[in-house]
């Protein structure tokens, strides 16, 4: 691998980011396979994935991964072929031989060798399950072998290699195979057999070529299709490498024509036709110790000794990003805009040197401004748009986080996803995962019960849990909610009280439950105890409200169930907002959270001082005034403007002086300084330099607001 | 060892920051005044679009002594710091000249300061006939702050 001339960090570099992509959507698929067992599709992807694992690592020189691999593709190989039931061992296996990789990519971009595993069982479980097989006494058998179909003809089931040669590619058709590869196709070496009853073989060897050209892409066969006819008997058997973006039940159906003998399809690793001299020798080391010696004759001869592994490798500083390429098409086409009012202004540059009207100049000066703006502030939100991905990449880990912690705990729980494509700012993926994991974890710790009293307690015996995300005025709102057995507020209550927290017997229930997001609270031993929820639940508070400046709260439902929400701001982000004025203070609502604007009379609020209701629709909602939340109190008047803010299930009116417009405002974060009662999610400076406040809307939730 | 230090004066006493910690030094205008704010925050000033707090160094400081002169407001000034990844201005009297304080001048038995709440400072130095009280920046700007935003039932 030393004289690829390819800095090394870089090579390893991409090869992670495509692991890790392979490697989630090899747990995914996982999850889904193992609960529709039958599903061939599942199966195929499954082994597209582990197949494509297998490659790169391969390339990389990454042989205890590679290994691995190569043994799931084994077994997943004999599934696809039907030979082999998936069962839970298997499954678990899988998801064994998943989990591993996961974790040495997770060492491999820390900058340790992937040698350092132990991967003895993993591999001898894979093997066990692959000699268990029906018809497959040997040891590992390799996946092309197994996928013929059982009822194929003897001749049919010979290994396919051997009558294959090794196919070289000249530099065109090695690129593309690469191009190939970055589409992620996949690559299949096929040999056709003609039936020997046949006496022309060429033109019934050309018609497989055509039926697979129609489907995929040839790269390479031999003997030639194009140019002048070998020797007739030589296409009796054929060759021919193909890449496709389908599977290789829709190749087999091209190549099936009449007078065909045998048609063996084998998944091929893109390394072992592109792969330099070193690494390629080093795919066929581990490759071929695995296969039949006639698989193993047609690769590159010769191993490698283990020092061509990769040398020392440093820490990789994952820093770059993926993004959507509609978003770049965006930005790029604003670039262009840019460049066309650059030479704009260069020619009305010379214009004024050459003389011009001044006027008319000025005019067009000031045409080319405006324009200037708008591609500006498109600029910006094409830039703050990269910035944005779908939480999705969050959620994705969770059904196997519930999968496995409910079996580890033996409660059976259903997980729902909701609002997966809510788009956070990418800043914030690090910093939420935690937290999140930990929620859900709690969840089915504290608060599902165990089947048993589940069902004393006439509910379902599978608990559930829901996460949901959406995109709530400048915040993004999380929610973690199950349906176990809620907290008990009395003895959180008791709890304060023994800890001395001042005025805890009178605090509201919420009040309490907050308690638990205090360091120090929620200690192991209260908590789970408290039957709840909560060890580290401060630690979960730390995060969102101090680094992430959210807010969480839970509510809950004693035997019924428990909900946490978490509020986050979208920093770095623009808003639609109403501006409105009171107190002399200008603020922002974002306009998701004002459900209209009204006005009140006097005469219609009732209820004493601080305390408040008014009419709305059917409901008496709470009266807040503006002034009175920042300043002397609330002006007495006969009549106000209000503004009826909603945030989530709850409303309320807050009287204000002054409606003043509609805009987009740009969210900056105000520091905790400023917001120590936590009223505002943000702040913005408008164009003359005036600060506009953005209300968080949350407090309206709040018991002593 | 010799450290570099921006002095400035406050309600007839001398302070020090460490020069490292300084952006910038404006003039005390445009300062926004910010709804239930704590009382040692005087308003926020909008430096390049960023949002920054200004402090009262007198309030927060907790300066008992009696200095009953008004500043001069042309002479006030605020020092715009950063403290970790935050900015924030300080509210200052005047600002005088950059010393250089030698390490070992610096006495860091704080309880011999008298009317400035003792957790805020890391030491005081004497240098020639005057004496300065060295700031302790992260903990004026972190102290205290914590609780009370976390704490339901306190507003």
């Amino acid at each position: 691998m030393t004289n690829t001339g390819l800095d090394e960090a870089r090579l390893r570099h991409a090869f992670l980011e495509e692991a890790e992509e392979l490697s989630q959507k090899l747990g995914d698929t996982l999850l889904a396979l193992e609960g529709d067992r039958e599903n061939l599709e599942l199966i195929n992807e499954v082994f597209r994935f582990t197949h494509s694992l297998k490659s790169e690592s391969a390339l990389m020189g990454y042989q205890s991964l590679s290994e691995l691999a190569h043994r799931m593709e084994d077994v997943l190989g004999l599934a696809r072929a039907g030979t082999l039931k998936v069962e839970k061992p298997v499954i678990d296996a899988i998801f064994a031989g998943s989990d591993l990789i996961a974790e040495m990519m997770a060492a491999i971009s820390k900058g340790n060798r992937d040698t350092e595993f132990n991967t003895e069982a993993a591999l001898k479980d894979l093997s066990a399950i692959v000699s268990s097989a029906p018809g497959n006494g040997h040891r590992g058998a390799p996946a092309a072998a197994a996928a013929v179909p059982a009822g194929a003809p003897a001749a049919a089931a010979a290994p396919a290699a051997a009558g294959a040669r090794e196919i070289v590619l000249n530099d065109v058709e090695r690129r593309q195979l690469a191009e190939a590869r970055d589409r992620s196709e996949s690559l299949y070496r096929i040999t056709v057999k003609v039936a020997e009853t046949e006496q022309m073989k060429f033109p019934r060897a050309y018609l497989v070529f055509c039926n697979l050209e129609l489907i995929a892409n040839v790269v390479k066969t031999d003997p030639a299709m194009d140019g002048e006819p070998v020797e007739d008997s030589l296409y009796g058997a054929t060759t021919l490498v193909v890449t496709t973006a389908g599977n290789d039940t829709a190749l087999r159906e091209a190549a099936t024509v009449d007078q065909i003998a045998s048609v063996d399809i084998e998944p091929r690793g893109y390394e072992e036709y592109l792969a330099p001299r070193g690494a390629r020798a080093a795919v066929s080391l581990s490759a071929a110790a695995n296969l039949p010696p006639g698989v193993a004759a047609g690769l590159a001869p010769g191993g490698v000794p283990a020092e061509t592994a990769p040398a020392a490798v440093s820490t990789v500083e994952r820093t770059s990003i993926r993004v959507d390429t509609r978003k770049l098409d965006d930005l790029w086409s604003l670039i262009a805009e840019l460049v066309l009012h650059k030479s704009h202004l260069a020619r009305l540059s010379e214009d004024l040197g050459r003389g011009a009207d001044v006027h008319a100049v000025r005019e067009e000066l000031s045409d080319s401004f405006d324009s200037l703006e708008k591609i500006s502030s498109g600029m910006q939100q094409a830039m703050m748009d990269t910035r944005m991905i779908p939480i999705s990449v969050i959620f994705n880990k969770f059904p196997r986080l519930v999968r496995d912690v409910s079996r580890k705990l033996g409660k059976p729980v259903e997980l729902t996803l909701a609002g997966e494509d809510t788009e956070i700012d990418r800043s914030l993926v690090e910093s939420l995962s935690d937290p999140l994991t930990h929620i859900i974890r709690n969840s089915l710790d504290h608060g599902i019960e165990f089947p048993e009293e589940r069902v004393r307690e006439g509910k379902n015996e599978r608990g559930r849990v829901s996460v949901t995300a959406r995109r709530q005025g400048g915040n993004i709102v999380i929610e973690i909610a199950d349906d176990g057995r809620g907290m008990d507020t009395g003895r959180i209550r008791q709890k304060a009280v023994t800890m001395g927290i001042a005025g805890a017997q009178s605090f509201s229930e919420a009040q309490l439950l907050d308690l638990v997001f205090l360091p120090g609270f929620s200690t192991k031993d209260v908590v789970t105890d408290l039957s709840g929820r909560g060890v580290g639940m401060d630690v979960v508070a730390t995060r969102i409200r101090g680094d992430l400046k959210g807010d969480v709260e839970l509510r809950t439902d004693p035997g019924k169930g428990t909900r946490v929400t978490l509020v986050l701001p979208l920093t770095l982000t623009i808003v639609n907002a109403l501006l409105v004025r009171g107190d002399n203070h200008l603020f922002a609502i974002p306009l998701t959270d004002v459900d209209s604007t009204a006005k009140v009379l006097s005469t219609e609020i009732r209820g004493e001082d601080g305390r408040e209701i008014s009419r709305w629709m059917e409901d008496d909602i709470p009266v807040y005034s503006l002034g009175a939340l920042f300043g002397k109190g609330r002006r007495k008047s006969e009549e106000y403007f209000a503004v009826v803010l909603r945030h989530g299930d709850r409303k309320a009116f807050l009287l204000l002086d002054e409606l003043i417009e509609e805009r987009e405002i740009v969210i900056k974060p105000v520091d905790d300084l400023l917001n120590v009662h936590r009223m505002f999610s943000g702040a913005s400076v408008l164009e003359d330099g005036r600060l506009v406040f953005i209300l968080d809307t949350s407090l309206i939730r709040r018991e002593n607001f | 060892m010799n450290k570099r230090y921006v002095s400035f004066s406050l309600a007839g006493g001398r302070y020090c920051i460490p020069v490292d910690q300084v952006l910038q030094i404006l003039r005390l205008e445009n300062l926004m005044e910010i709804p239930k704010a704590p009382p040692y925050v005087e308003g926020v000033v909008n430096l390049r679009g960023d949002i920054i707090p200004v402090v009262g160094l007198r309030q927060r400081l907790e300066i008992q002594r009696e200095d009953r002169r008004e500043p001069d407001p042309r002479k006030r000034r605020i020092i715009i710091v950063r403290v970790g990844t935050r900015s924030y201005g300080l509210d200052v009297d005047e600002v005088r000249e950059i010393v250089e304080i030698d390490d070992s001048s610096v006495a860091t038995d704080a309880t011999t300061v008298l009317g400035v709440r003792a957790e805020f400072v890391t030491g005081i130095a004497r240098r020639d006939d005057s004496m300065y009280i060295l700031l302790d920046l992260p903990r004026v700007f972190s102290a205290g702050r914590d609780l009370s935003a976390q704490l339901p039932g306190q507003s």
